[in-house]
């Protein structure tokens, strides 16, 4: 009887942490998308973009407040519409503030950016109104896998997370503009000794960091509803996956965001749950105590 | 164009000014802005050693500022200690944070500390909000007492008024004596080409941590000066906003002078207000202003008319 | 003879990049004594590792009976090593004066800064012997007309020299120089020649970079020649214009005359 009892508490356990590591793993795919998002501007501009959460934001409400709402149009074109939109809205950011920007100090950078981040946020709030906006439907429910039940949400984050980077993986390694990015990245000066257009690299990169935002914005509507606050934790916890995985570091944004997703999680079992959001800044600040150069850094060369 | 001589007659102009508001006007609403304007003065005081004059951007002060706010305010209400001692706990807290947030994200160079203030500011947020039994959570704190001097309880707002002109302008002196001293001229140093800093025989960490830890100090002060101003405290006014308009103070006023943190404490304290008329849309047209001034004059408004940034700092480029 | 700078098999690798290869040599106490080779031949990544920018790979570096490998730069600089740099490092937005007095700091100002504020009486001496140091300096390298002017607004011969200043300004024992000659003119380059042996006679120890040879033939008493981060000569400037590496190293096979 008492050994039946225990498997079965045993089983339960076993359930409940793995229901955890799903929805940890998933939302490391989110703040690691948002380390990577941010990561590439810094690679290319030199700029710490703190407008992130609001582009994500941005990118949730085109597509909930215009696209579904107004329109009327059905999720997939929604999707498509909001990326081309954002895409514009990179483009025009990009020429006007962020490539003007770059060779300012960090101190006027930061503050622009911070700025840009407010005013988006504001005009939002103009034009969308203050309350927030629900998708009917959208990623929500549940999905059985064997005898585990995990939120839909979570799998179609883990899904495109991963598609997402096989993309760019594959972007940048074989498509002549990734390789060009990945030399911007490297040396702005030497990059555009070789013939490279650092502005118009600069330019595709910010397009395709702002669509990532969206994309972001898009999948965690079932998890945040779409309001102006939506991603002020993620995109906070996205900064601190950068840092814990190597400032700079692509592949260390997705183990740093992965390492905060499930210590998150695993730390919500133990302590109480209104602490949760607290420990991806305090492994940020451990990291820079212990190893300042992040999971995966390695040592700049100067 | 004015020099350093100018800024003293200014100064003096400023004080005779303030001094004489309340006489002049009885506007109560204009003494409550003041008085907070006050306040924010002296966080921007501490923040331009390390902000404006380092140039290394603290987005958590905020989260300083409410640990000062709440030591006091907590240590005040439930223990019933004075609040000017309740001051000197506040003043080795900051201290305390000083040190202990400087030194991971200040020996390295970059942009650490943006990330770690603004981790920290969210740390403390979350901590006071769900600390419910210990911090009253989202309700804040009620009933903080008032400060006494010589036996008078400063519960009046023009008491209240005089008091806090009082410690600003000690505390401006102090920022003042550190601009012009070798410190202020190590700080700057630290802007402009940190690595001459080191080869100088000063470790530039060190330093970084010194204007950073008298950030944390000043604005720990002001967040206890702020408990018992208000009277009331809750945890939505400490957050990544007020710690932006703190930098936009330094900025916008002038970085690496007093002057300009007096101006930039005024305008961003005021000037939304005075933008009301707009009615929905004060707010976008307060940060449009924010964002131009960034980009048009990041040394700030006052540096404009001062001498001796004249010569624009070149950018080092490595 | 005393050595007041002792370098022992250093190496450094930058991943694959051997920049520095175990390389060796002694630096006479009272000596001008410099390190030439070609561009890209590691002289700037020797320097940077003896003021401590950043550490070797391997080896050891003493300063006098002082180890100080890996050493942070701060520490290394109050030891007694000043350094300039090639592409000039100055605090642009002040002026030279305060340029020097930054450089005085550590010497001449170590109280920290509770002490200043509570104590106003020791602050105004550390001030006072900032300034009469700074004046001393000043006059010695002529820099009277241009002491109160903003760093960004000089030319840059006078960067040079007011570089140089503000190294002298920790009085160190021995100073680096990298590459002083690079950028100036031939007078600018004469002036400045004068302007080391000066320094030189007020008993500071020169430790030169250079690819310029007439700089270096000139005024060293010692010359260590590298190439590939591995040293190929060494001696005076007589049988270092003579080696036969050394003219390799310099205009390729071809030139050298039998």
């Amino acid at each position: 009887m008492s050994i039946v009892r225990v498997t079965k508490e045993v089983v339960f356990l076993y359930k409940i942490i793995l229901q955890l590591l799903v929805s940890g793993i998933a939302m490391g795919f989110v703040y690691g998308l948002v380390g990577i998002e941010y990561t590439l501007i810094w690679n290319s501009t030199g700029l710490l973009n703190f407008s992130h959460e609001r582009i994500i934001m941005l990118g949730a409400y085109i597509f909930a407040g215009s696209f579904v709402l107004q329109t009327g149009l059905s999720v997939l074109p929604a999707i498509v519409a909001t990326i081309i939109a954002i895409i514009f809205f990179a483009v025009f950011v990009a020429y006007t503030i962020f490539i003007p920007l770059r060779n300012m100090s960090a101190l006027c950078a930061i503050m622009s950016t911070v700025m840009l981040g407010n005013i988006i946020n504001e005009s939002v709030r103009l034009y969308y109104g203050p309350e927030a906006i629900t998708v009917k439907g959208f990623l929500t429910g549940m999905i059985r896998i064997g005898t585990l039940v995990v939120a839909r949400a979570y799998v179609v984050i883990i899904f495109v997370a991963l598609i997402i980077l096989a993309l760019l993986l594959l972007f940048m390694m074989k498509t002549k503009t990734g390789k060009a990015m990945r030399c911007v990245a490297q040396n702005k000066n030497a990059s555009s000794l070789m013939g490279i257009d650092v502005q118009k690299n600069m330019m595709i990169t910010i397009a395709i960091s702002f669509s990532i935002c969206s994309i972001i914005g898009l999948l965690v509507i079932p998890l945040y509803s779409v309001k102006q606050s939506m991603a002020s934790m993620i995109s906070l916890k996205g900064f601190a996956a950068g840092v814990i995985g190597g400032f700079g570091s692509l592949p260390g944004a997705i183990v740093g965001g992965l390492f905060i997703g499930i210590i998150e999680n695993i730390a919500g079992m133990i302590f109480p749950s209104t602490f949760k959001d607290v420990v991806a800044f305090v492994c940020l600040i451990l990291m820079l105590l212990l190893r300042p150069s992040g999971i995966l850094g390695k040592k700049r060369i100067s | 164009m004015f020099s350093r001589k100018h800024t003293r007659k200014i100064y003096a102009v400023l004080i005779i000014a303030a001094l004489a508001f309340p006489l002049i006007s009885n506007n109560t609403y204009y003494i409550t802005m003041l008085c907070l304007a006050f306040i924010y003065m002296i966080v921007a005081f501490g923040l331009n050693f390390i902000t404006g004059m380092t140039g290394q951007v603290n987005l958590g002060t905020a989260g300083i500022f409410c640990i000062g706010a709440y030591t006091s305010a907590l240590l005040t209400t439930k223990t019933f200690i004075s609040p000017w001692l309740a001051l000197l706990v506040v003043i080795l807290f900051g201290f305390v944070i000083g040190i202990a947030l400087g030194y991971p994200s200040l020996r390295l160079k970059g942009v650490y500390l943006s990330l770690t203030t603004i981790a920290f500011g969210e740390i403390v947020r979350q901590l006071v909000n769900n600390m419910t039994d210990f911090t009253g959570g989202a309700h804040g704190v009620r009933a903080i007492p008032p400060y006494c001097l010589f036996g008078f309880e400063l519960n009046t707002k023009l008491r209240l008024y005089y008091f806090l002109l009082a410690v600003t302008i000690m505390f401006g002196l102090i920022a003042y004596r550190i601009i012009y001293s070798k410190w202020g001229r190590v700080f700057t140093a630290i802007r402009d080409n940190i690595d001459a800093v080191d080869t100088c025989g000063i470790s530039s960490s060190k330093v970084k941590i010194i204007a950073f830890t008298l950030a944390a100090v000043f604005a720990a002060i002001a967040g206890g000066l702020y408990a018992h101003y208000s009277g009331y405290i809750n945890p939505s006014t400490f957050t990544l906003n007020l710690s932006v308009s703190f930098v936009v103070m330094v900025m916008v006023g002038g970085s690496g002078t007093v002057l300009g943190s007096v101006l930039g404490a005024v305008l961003v304290s005021i000037l939304p207000e005075m933008l009301r008329f707009l009615g929905n849309y004060y707010q976008i047209v307060f940060y449009i202003l924010v964002f131009i001034c960034t980009i048009l004059i990041p040394n700030g408004i006052v540096n404009v008319f001062l001498e001796r940034q004249k010569t624009k700092a070149l950018p080092e480029k490595n | 003879m005393k050595n007041i700078l002792r370098v022992e098999s250093l190496t450094k690798r930058f991943g694959g990049l051997v920049a520095v290869n175990d390389l060796s040599f002694e630096m006479e106490a009272r000596s001008i004594h410099s390190l030439i080779g070609p561009n890209g031949s590691g002289k700037t990544t020797t320097i940077n590792m003896i003021n401590g920018t950043f550490p070797p790979t391997g080896g050891r570096i003493y300063f006098g009976e002082t180890d100080i490998t890996g050493m942070q730069t701060h520490k290394i600089s109050t030891l007694g090593i000043a350094r300039t740099f090639q592409n000039i490092k100055l605090f642009s937005t002040m002026t030279v004066e305060e340029n020097l007095k930054v450089g005085g700091h550590s010497r001449l100002a170590p109280h920290g800064v509770v002490s200043y504020l509570l104590n106003p009486v020791e602050a105004r001496k550390e001030e006072n012997k900032l300034q009469v140091a700074s004046e001393e300096i000043i006059a010695m390298l002529r820099l009277e007309d241009i002491a109160k002017s903003v760093v960004a607004s000089l030319p840059y011969g006078k960067l040079k020299i007011v570089e140089l200043a503000r190294a002298l300004m920790s009085r160190p024992q021995l100073l680096l120089l990298d590459e002083p000659a690079a950028g100036l003119n031939p007078s600018e380059r004469a002036e400045f020649i004068d302007v080391l042996l000066k320094v030189f006679e007020s008993g500071i120890d020169l430790f030169l970079i250079e690819h310029n040879m007439d700089v270096v033939m000139n005024i060293s008493d010692k010359i260590t020649v590298i190439n590939f981060g591995s040293k190929i000569a060494e001696g005076d400037s007589a049988s270092i214009q003579n080696d036969p590496e050394v003219i390799k190293a310099y205009l390729g096979e071809k030139y050298i005359m039998i």
